[in-house]
């Protein structure tokens, strides 16, 4: 009996699990915190600053927007443009808040940006550093 | 009356000696409540989930595909109903038996985990034509690739943005009627993300693409690569709208 309940809570959990990771699988190669960190450096975040500032201002902020991801989590995709500015990157869809943080001149470096993942209702799931191009 | 109780009054019926003993036990309340979760919900829950399975794993039979390379594709793309038509979402388990999936079944099994992040009017499109609206969404990442090929960025209201439309609508006229492919370049549009201007950018590049299509179409001289061409030259003569301008690499700006 108690290896029957074990066995039908593993498999909910795991249903739960499959169910709610399948919606913000990320399409395209994203890197880890450490590696934006490496890469573009650590300023602290600063919304204005974000919102007004280049590529090079907000790749340096990326690190710490992803440390501070719990503030946009459950915002929805309109929320984020209205306080972090309009889209620059793309990502599927323009209903996904997309910031460029890095564009290439050419192809012997990658384009990143930052890639805010939404869910059904456009709510902000979770917030990566995304290779914008290219896949070949 | 609360769950517990409830749950407590069907134990009193089949277990009065137990029920008078120990009716008042905090305990036994929450064993009791424990009990109905195990007896009633999970199996509710089992019993939702394996009728599902069950219903999309018949129609998947019924369609004979074979599992093996591009049985996920095919699925994915499998004419649905009411009742079936969440089913392309376990392509995945239902292909199972491949041990190597390839490249281009992932791209689908990614469209189709991504599906939520779809306008409204792309979700209604698709529950009415979800062949129509799978194909053309594989689509779009042609477009996307194609256009990678001119440039190293993918952005929004430059040229990037105005060759993603253009080349999807143009390949989407090669695969669809006008009428479709209208319909699912409009689906795409039909959200209020964007500003005025951009959107008219974005919709101005998508008739151009459609045009450009029609006109190689008309003269059967239609390829991606030529319709590529065309993008540049029309790019270049200025017949395309883009409100951010970004030199092609090796122009000078």
């Amino acid at each position: 009996m108690k290896k029957v309940t074990l066995y039908l809570i593993f498999l909910i959990i795991t249903s739960v699990n499959h169910i709610v990771w399948a919606n913000y699988r990320v399409r395209g190669e994203t890197l880890s915190l450490s590696m934006v960190e490496k890469k573009f450096g650590e300023s602290p975040f600063d919304i204005k600053k974000f919102a007004e500032g280049g590529e090079q201002v907000r790749a340096q902020m990326a690190s710490a927007l992803l440390k501070n991801k719990k503030q946009f989590i459950g915002k929805s995709n309109y929320q984020i443009r209205d306080t972090v500015g309009n889209f620059t990157g793309h990502y599927i869809s323009g209903l996904y808040p997309t910031y460029m943080i890095y564009s290439a001149k050419d192809y012997s470096v990658s384009s990143w940006q930052i890639v805010f993942l939404i869910d059904a209702e456009g709510l902000v799931q979770d917030i990566v550093v995304h290779k914008n191009c290219c896949y070949n | 009356m609360s769950f517990g109780c409830k749950c407590l009054n069907v134990w009193r019926v089949h277990a009065p000696k137990l029920a008078t003993e120990m009716a008042d036990s905090d305990k036994i309340c929450n064993v009791l409540r424990v009990f109905c979760l195990i007896f009633l919900l999970i199996p509710t829950t089992l019993f939702i989930v394996s009728s599902r399975a069950d219903v999309c794993t018949d129609w998947f039979k019924k369609s004979k595909i074979k599992t093996g390379p591009e049985c996920v594709t095919k699925c994915s793309i499998l004419p649905t109903g009411m009742g079936t038509f969440d089913c392309p979402l376990g392509c995945k388990n239902l292909c199972a038996n491949n041990a190597s999936t390839p490249l281009s079944e992932h791209v689908v099994l990614s469209l189709l985990e991504l599906y939520p992040a779809l306008t409204r009017a792309e979700r209604e499109f698709a529950s009415k034509n979800p062949k129509d609206a799978m194909r053309g969404y594989l689509l779009s990442q042609k477009a996307e690739d194609i256009c990678s090929s001119l440039y190293p960025v993918s952005a929004t209201n430059d040229e990037s943005d105005a060759c993603r439309h253009f080349i999807w609508a143009g390949i989407m006229r090669k695969e669809f009627n006008l009428p479709t492919a209208q319909k699912i370049l409009e689906a795409h549009e039909a959200e209020d993300l964007q500003s005025v201007e951009e959107k008219s950018m974005d919709l101005a590049n998508n008739r151009a693409g459609l045009l450009a299509t029609e006109e190689l179409l008309t003269s059967k001289s239609y390829s991606e690569k030529i319709l590529l061409e065309v993008f540049t030259e029309k790019l270049k003569s200025g017949n395309l709208i883009v409100i951010k301008k970004i030199p092609l690499p090796g122009e000078v700006k």
